[in-house]
């Protein structure tokens, strides 16, 4: 067995399928090339294939990574190259390395994912970069920020969002002023951008929030190296050496 | 030329539910410079894109047009309600998948007709893309409208719609229908002067050249308007499927779809002849795929699209000869290619379950078997040939071999039925609970799903009316009240309201035409989504344009009587049909031997 871990981004209209979507069109693209893919065990064999961290609708990324197992040896950097070719307008291969077989899996591994988002504002109302900071300082000075999550049963549960948030500031791009984020993210728990971003929205006091949408961008994904946060694709060069 | 810019497109999609059933691009979409082609054709499938990108004759017309490199086609589907809203508010037109252009752009939309109750989204599509909805309205500029499929096998209720219709089989005669409209326009001529053009070709029926006849508000006869146009319609069929056009290369969805696998047919039609199945007569002659082109283009898909499923499709997949044969070879061909291999269509006897046992080998999903009546005296009168012992058998083999779950399909309101061939669906189920003692609704899962008999056109049983509305609302009730009692077996019927909707439609006339527009112009879209449908509106549309569709549903029509589809010939004599019919009453007591002579 061996096992790949690569690096792709995602732009375009690809941005409109899901997570589950993404496996399929990855999963596919390697059978189109024939790659060993290596199967589970038992009635009814799935792909040893993850993505680090699901990417939501809607949601453009530079850096994210995928981990595929196969049951022969597979060059990485073929494999990069054959998987590029086959994928579609949208999503580009950016790398790809043969990591240790028994490495923990990639989905727990992340910790953290960095986000912009930019605010396209449809409606009149303005909402600028200063007002912006001000609504950000704010949310970062609580303790508390409270969501209600559907648990099981579908009872719906008061929880804390704040300690998710590592980190938020106003970044201003030319046509919109935009939010950069460091949320918690991965099996350790986390909270989703568009979470926050509902509430940075509330925050702004502004009158029809229907007028607003995000081009919302994740940039890195993290992992915890000596106490600190690295990216995710950091550890995959120093695999690399 | 209109195109929808990017800004805007990204602004709407950033508002509705599944966005990605808008975008296009999918891998083997076709990617064709509109102007330099000859003929541009638009492909509307009137259902949401995860029902249309489902259906493979979509797929083969795909590949049917698009294979002439001077031809294009394209697709578009029904926009979902919260899609249609964003169009119409930002004043957009209905946009084709492939190159977000005007659907109004192209030379020919050609609506994929598969079930009645989408005809208020063919109606909402065309008023989305900007068209008159008559093709008497419609000017020489615009779009041909034509339609397909089986519903097109009683087109009347859409013909004023419509400019033309394919009846049959149109994989092959598609390009040349294009090709010749490609002339006619050269040619400058009028609108009417290509439809007139059109109709001498094989399958074309062009509505406007033909006019119902009544007498005292019955239907008596057609009237041909047009020396040019010929008196009857034949169906069209190919006459061998190996040299048929197939897509080895189809369109793989991004996002989910109902069906979403490699598809070979393995033949096409069905000789069993039971008496309610449409599709069982429009497809005849039955036509077979040779064991090495299905082993062919089964390869060929799986290294082209990377599915991981291959569904050998048919109307019923156990008839296709030397079958074990064929699995042999394909699992030769696919061998290690971590491919699993389903039959659909199975009939309920045991050497169906042997097929699918072995195509499962560890994997034990479900098994769907549809016995359609409970007492063998309905079976025999519908023609469903299986006995009780089939049934009991293949269940058994079925669970011995490991398998967990089954699915019972059923029908009510057939000819002849009473009560208790409606109880004995429940007996059937309490007995099948017994045998596996204590299995069913815990170990085994067992679920039910009765539908209401709808005559089609074209089948022994045309002339049959539906069961009254009240009565099959009875029924159901009667097998709700059944089902109480065997806790563990999952039980679903279908709305009597839609099942009545589209049985006038089945057999309505061209007078059924103007109530269609009413309940569009009221709102009734995606009639066959229980989450939108509203009866309501229908009651609304029936008072408001004064038709009253229980002439059409629950009419028994005679044999001498002039049927709406009557023009329009699909092979079968209409003596057989005449004389299947009285056959399923005459023998309705008795125990025949079974004709099994004209089986593939
Ligand atoms: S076996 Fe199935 S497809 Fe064939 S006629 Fe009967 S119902 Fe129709």
């Amino acid at each position: 067995m061996n096992k790949i871990w690569f690096s792709f981004a995602r732009h375009d209209r690809l941005r409109y399928i899901s997570h589950l979507d993404m496996l399929r069109l990855f999963i596919r693209a390697m059978r189109r090339e024939r790659f060993p893919v290596a199967y589970s065990q038992g009635f009814n064999p799935h792909p040893r294939f993850s993505l680090a961290l699901p990417l939501p609708l809607g949601v453009t990324a530079d850096e994210e990574l995928g981990e595929i197992s196969f049951s022969e040896v597979v060059d990485a950097e073929q494999f990069a190259g054959r998987l590029a070719a086959q994928m579609p307008v949208g999503l580009e291969i950016t790398g790809a390395t043969c990591v240790d077989e028994n490495r923990l899996p990639l989905p727990s591994l992340v910790e953290a994912a960095s986000y912009r988002a930019g605010i396209i504002n449809e409606g009149p109302e303005n909402i600028s970069s200063l007002h912006l900071e001000q609504v950000l300082n704010e949310l970062l000075s609580k303790d508390e920020i409270k969501i209600l999550k559907r648990g099981k049963k579908k009872k719906e549960k008061e929880i804390n969002i704040r300690s998710h948030i590592m980190a938020l500031s106003a970044a201003d791009k030319t046509d919109y002023p935009t939010v950069a984020m460091l949320l918690r993210a991965g099996g350790g728990g986390g909270v989703s951008p568009l979470i926050v971003l509902e509430k940075i929205i509330t925050g702004t006091g502004i009158n029809e929030p229907k007028n607003i949408r995000w081009d919302l961008h994740r940039e890195r994904l993290y992992t915890s190296a000596d106490e600190k946060l690295e990216t995710l694709s950091e550890g995959m060069c120093k695999i690399n050496g | 030329m209109t195109k929808i810019n990017d800004d805007l497109f990204d602004s709407i999609l950033s508002r509705v539910r599944k966005p990605g059933q808008y975008t296009g691009g999918e891998l083997n979409a076709v990617d064709k410079d509109f102007d330099t082609v000859s003929a541009r054709m638009v492909l509307a499938f009137p259902d949401l894109y995860e029902v249309g990108m489902s259906n493979q004759g979509l797929k083969i017309l795909y590949e049917s047009v698009n294979s002439r490199s001077n031809m294009l086609m394209e697709r578009v589907f029904a926009l979902d309600v919260d899609m249609e809203g964003q169009l119409r508010r930002h004043g957009l037109p209905l946009f084709t998948l492939e190159s977000r252009r005007a659907v109004r752009d192209f030379d020919v939309i050609g609506f994929s007709l598969q079930y009645e109750l989408s005809y208020t989204n063919v109606l909402n599509m065309l008023d989305l893309a900007g068209l008159s909805l008559y093709s008497s309205e419609r000017a020489d500029e615009d779009p041909l409208v034509i339609g397909g499929g089986p519903c097109a096998y009683n087109p009347e209720p859409l013909a004023p719609f419509f400019d033309l219709f394919v009846i049959g089989e149109a994989e092959e005669s598609l390009p040349r229908l294009l090709e010749e409209l490609v002339i006619s326009k050269e040619k400058s001529l009028s609108r009417q002067e290509i439809l007139v053009t059109l109709s001498a070709g094989k399958g074309i029926y062009v509505p406007s050249l033909y006019r119902p006849l009544y007498q005292e508000g019955k239907l008596c006869g057609v009237e041909v308007l047009d020396r040019r146009a010929p008196q009857s319609i034949n169906k069209l069929t190919i006459p061998d499927l190996d040299l048929a056009p197939y897509p080895i290369a189809p369109v793989i969805p991004y996002i989910q779809v109902v069906h979403d696998r490699a598809v070979v047919e393995l033949f096409r039609g069905c000789a069993r002849g039971c008496r309610f199945c449409q599709a069982g007569f429009i497809f005849r002659p039955v036509r077979r795929r040779s064991r090495a082109k299905i082993v062919e283009l089964a390869e060929k898909l799986i290294d082209s699209t990377g599915y991981d499923e291959l569904s050998l499709s048919s109307l019923s997949s156990a008839d296709y000869p030397h079958i074990e044969k064929l699995i042999e070879e394909l699992d030769e061909a696919l061998q290690g290619r971590q491919v699993r291999t389903s039959l659909p269509s199975l009939r309920l006897d045991s050497y169906s379950v042997r097929l699918a046992d072995r195509l499962h080998r560890g994997r034990r999903s479900s098994l769907t078997f549809a016995p359609e009546a409970a007492t063998e005296r309905l079976r025999k009168v519908i023609k469903k040939n299986i006995t009780e012992e089939d049934i009991f058998s293949a269940l058994d083999d079925a669970i011995r071999a490991g398998w967990q779950g089954f699915k019972l399909y059923f029908m009510i309101g057939l000819p002849t039925e009473t009560d208790e061939d409606v109880e004995a669906i429940v007996d059937l189920c309490r007995r099948i609970r017994r045998r596996f003692s204590g299995r069913i609704g815990k170990k085994i899962s067992l679920s039910v799903s009765v539908a209401t008999f709808v005559p089609k056109a074209h089948t022994p049983f045309q002339w049959e009316p539906q069961l009254r509305l009240e009565k099959t609302l009875a029924r159901q009730k009667l097998l709700r009240d059944g089902f109480k009692t065997l806790p563990g077996i999952n039980f679903k019927w279908h709305e009597a309201e839609a099942s009545f909707l589209e049985a006038l439609f089945a057999r309505g006339d061209r007078m059924v035409a103007s109530l269609l527009e009413k309940a569009w112009t009221l709102g009734c879209r995606f009639d066959g989504w229980s989450e939108h449908f509203s009866f309501a509106l229908w009651q609304q549309a029936f008072r408001e344009s004064g038709l009253r569709p229980e002439e059409y549903v629950y009419r028994r029509f005679g044999y001498g009587d002039c049927l709406p589809w009557g023009h329009l010939h699909c092979g079968k004599e209409s003596e057989f049909m005449v004389r299947d019919h009285r056959e399923a009453f005459d023998k309705q007591y008795l125990q025949g031997e079974e004709d099994e002579q004209n089986l593939v």
